[in-house]
């Protein structure tokens, strides 16, 4: 995995069509690991902390350029400094970038950037349902009612059909017969007399399908995500607006994702790996 | 983007107040979302009041009550009551409908006003769904007890048998059976996703090893995502329009048991609306009789505002309104109808005027305190003061409760205790056990109330952020169509 990885490094401005429309970013991130490190070496150095002093973002500003304006062919003194071979390659695994706004107006911008970057793994986290950003995303309106509408209409023919086989025939279904009961003077058929339970009925499966159709569209419960070995992810249902492009992503590079999210004028940006094994 | 925008973006947002006409944000404007977490949130991670312990430990003492009674009246038999003819539906009946009409303002709040965009429903709906369902376990309780063996009460459910004996679905008692659970069903439901986002904050905020787990178990892996929201939104939505013809089927099923009879009293028309109206009415008074003592308990002043306190007292006058309006009916419909015996009752049972024969009801006392609670007292909410002041507020939500309970004791007792025969009246008399058990189940709500204001976040922290000054883009605001700005403009690269 790392040598691939140094491979996307090497050849990333030559090869990817991001590195040909976006500007690359001189600006220096505060908080923001050096291309130049690997991840794992950036990794409880800089990561997840909150500021750094005034001489670290000078450092970062000059080191910078030199990364990021590296030709394709040119030897990386960084790549022979990464102790690769040592390392287990999953441990070292990038997982996602994780941007961190500090307004809704920001994260909408950012999110219409990634979206027309073409990225199709990567989510926004909100602490409250941001209006605006579907749009912003791209998404497709929701299929959820399409669940619901379908389990609800499968409550009521359940209701109908259960009254009718126990109250309305004495024909034995799988060894359980039903009564031909009068009550009332009405007939053992009579459809008003169902019209409460079958409300009910459908109501409720059309309420427990949403639940579960809800669970299964967000694929929750999940155990562990790798958005949360990040330290200020915890702020995602705080007060804090975030952005992640998972490496999973056909278009994830760890220079130009980074260089895009970087011109989005994040608050912080950290790339964040897979948890070791 | 696409032509067909969807609709979060079209140029309209309610969350922002008409000045032209003096409306104000609902949140005081220095209110941060960070505040608002660290509010709601903040009650579940530092020690109870002293407040919450006064009222907890009564409460759970009155739990043991009711175990007590539940105890003795499973062993003993329904006898311990003070039910004999003709008065079979007495207090556990009474107790069932004025628990399960609490109930019903929670699933209002939560279901009709949000399908209504009342944003100011934020500051109250967890607490009054919390209710919901509480309110629901206490009245199921009633008349799974009322079966008489209630380690019988499966056979109120179809379940396949060797004697293939199937429920009467003809019968409201049955529908009342499905109502009830689909009712507490879906409330539990319904709070419970509502809860995700706002377990999900709490276990981030969590310190302690213990709390993230059992808070990050609840919470299912919540992370904010938008993918996410998309979808719980439209779910919520649809909890939202299942709910409400839910609530209004549920307590006109509770009036078909009394409407379907011929019990003079009973058998009327207009107890459907009569009902949801009066369970509307019963359940935000007793939303806000708690909120009034947690609000000062947990000092939650500037979530629950004085205008979201002012907002709650007009819907009570409304609907003590409508209540007034169905007991006007009631009179006008048994005299319109001109059915003696149904006259009979409201002129001589309800009001309590002696007949020629010097024939009245000992009950009419029930009838004057429902009526002079429920229409009269919530007039004074015409006044400003009254909507301004706690302790007004809190002793006219208090008698509005005891109204609505008097309100079914008076619709319940009083028509069963005279109906046709004068042979076969009689009177009703409660026993110990029915007191041990009100009391009881009123204590039974408020341990698991005090419980869920302690350790679950007691206000919809992520609604609560979505409606803040600013919590939404800003292009939303302005009356034009979101500008779509280049790549590289918004953030303008240095000069290389």
């Amino acid at each position: 995995m790392s040598e691939d990885d140094d491979k996307k490094l090497d050849d990333d401005s030559s090869s990817s069509e991001k590195g040909a429309s976006e500007p690359v970013r001189k600006k220096t991130i505060v908080g923001m690991a050096p291309v130049g490190q690997t991840p794992k070496e950036t990794k409880g150095t800089l990561m997840g902390m909150p500021a750094i002093d005034d001489a670290q973002v000078e450092a970062d500003k000059q080191e910078k350029p030199a990364a990021e304006e590296k030709p394709a062919a040119e030897e990386k003194p960084a790549a022979e400094e990464k102790p690769a071979a040592e390392k287990p390659a999953a441990a070292a695994r990038p997982a996602l970038y994780l941007a961190e706004f500090e307004t809704p107006d920001a994260i909408v911008h950012a999110a219409k950037r990634v979206r027309d970057a073409g990225y199709t793994k990567w989510d926004c986290h909100t602490p409250y349902a941001l209006h605006g950003l579907d749009d912003a995303m791209g998404l497709t309106p929701t299929k959820i009612g399409i669940i619901s509408f379908i389990f609800g209409l499968t409550g009521v023919l359940a209701a109908f059909l259960l009254m009718y086989a126990t109250n309305a025939t004495d024909t034995s279904v799988m060894g359980f017969a039903g009564y031909r009961a009068i009550i009332g003077g009405k007939p053992p058929g009579a459809f008003p007399s169902m019209v409460p339970i079958i409300f009910e009925f459908g109501i409720l499966l059309c309420g427990l399908s949403t639940l579960f159709g809800l669970c299964g569209l967000v694929k929750l419960p999940r155990h562990n995500h790798p958005v949360f070995s990040s330290e200020r992810f915890a702020r995602a249902t705080d007060d804090r607006y975030f952005i992640s492009i998972e490496a999973a992503d056909d278009r994830f590079d760890l220079e130009d994702t980074r260089a895009l999210l970087e011109s989005t004028d994040p608050s912080f940006l950290e790339l964040v790996e897979e948890d070791a094994a | 983007m696409s032509d067909a925008l969807p609709i979060d973006t079209l140029p309209i947002d309610d969350s922002v107040p008409i000045e032209d006409i003096g409306e104000r944000h609902l949140m005081p404007a220095d209110m941060t979302i960070s505040e608002v977490t660290n509010l709601v949130a903040g009650v579940t991670e530092r020690p109870a009041p002293r407040g919450w312990w006064i009222l907890f430990i009564p409460a759970v003492m009155l739990a043991g009550l009711m175990f007590a009674c539940l105890g003795y009246l499973v062993s003993a038999g329904t006898g311990v009551w003070g039910n004999n003819a003709p008065v079979y539906w007495a207090w556990d009946i009474t107790n069932f409908v004025w628990w399960i009409g609490i109930g019903h303002a929670g699933t209002l709040i939560s279901a009709i006003l949000f399908l209504f965009r009342q944003k100011w429903r934020t500051s109250i709906n967890r607490f009054a769904e919390a209710m919901t369902v509480f309110a629901v376990l206490c009245a199921a309780i009633f008349p799974a007890l009322h079966t008489g063996r209630p380690w019988l009460d499966y056979y109120l459910f179809p379940i396949p048998n060797a004697m293939n004996v199937w429920p009467n679905f003809k019968s409201p008692l049955m529908w009342d059976v499905f109502a009830v659970n689909t009712y507490l069903t879906i409330s539990v439901v319904f709070w419970y996703v509502g809860l995700i986002p706002d377990l999900a904050t709490i276990r981030d905020r969590s310190t302690n090893l213990l709390r993230k787990r059992i808070y990050g178990f609840f919470a299912l892996g919540w992370r904010g995502s938008h993918r996410h929201w998309q979808h719980y939104e439209r779910a919520y939505l649809i909890f939202a329009a299942i709910s409400t013809p839910l609530v209004l089927s549920v307590h006109s099923v509770v009036s078909f048991d009394f409407a379907t009879s011929v019990i003079p009293g009973w058998h009327t028309t207009i107890f459907p609306p009569y009902f949801v109206t009066g369970a509307v009415f019963s359940g935000f008074a007793l939303v806000m009789t708690l909120m009034l003592i947690v609000r000062a308990v947990f000092g939650m002043h500037r979530v629950v505002t004085l205008k979201h306190l002012d907002l709650m007292t007009k819907f009570m006058l409304a609907t003590s309104m409508l209540v007034g309006y169905a007991y006007a009916m009631e009179f006008f419909v048994a005299w319109y109808s001109g059915n003696p015996y149904e006259w009979w009752h409201f002129y001589h049972t309800r009001i309590g005027l002696a007949d020629s024969t010097g024939q009245r009801s000992p009950y009419f006392w029930a009838w004057l305190a429902m009526v002079s609670c429920n229409v009269g007292v919530p007039q004074i909410f015409w006044f400003k003061f009254a909507r301004r002041s706690i302790p007004v507020m809190f002793v006219a939500t208090l008698l509005i409760n005891v109204g609505m309970w008097f309100e079914r004791f008076v619709i319940i007792v009083l028509s069963i205790h005279r109906d046709y025969l004068p042979s076969a009246w009689g009177i009703f008399h409660p026993t110990l056990v029915d007191m041990g058990l009100y009391l009881g189940t009123m204590g039974f709500f408020l341990t698991l109330f005090l419980l869920f204001v302690r350790w679950l976040p007691m206000f919809a922290i992520a609604e609560l952020k979505g409606i803040l000054p600013g919590a939404h883009p800003s292009h939303l605001h302005d009356h034009h169509e979101p500008h779509e700005a280049p790549a590289g403009e918004l953030s303008p690269a240095p000069a290389e």
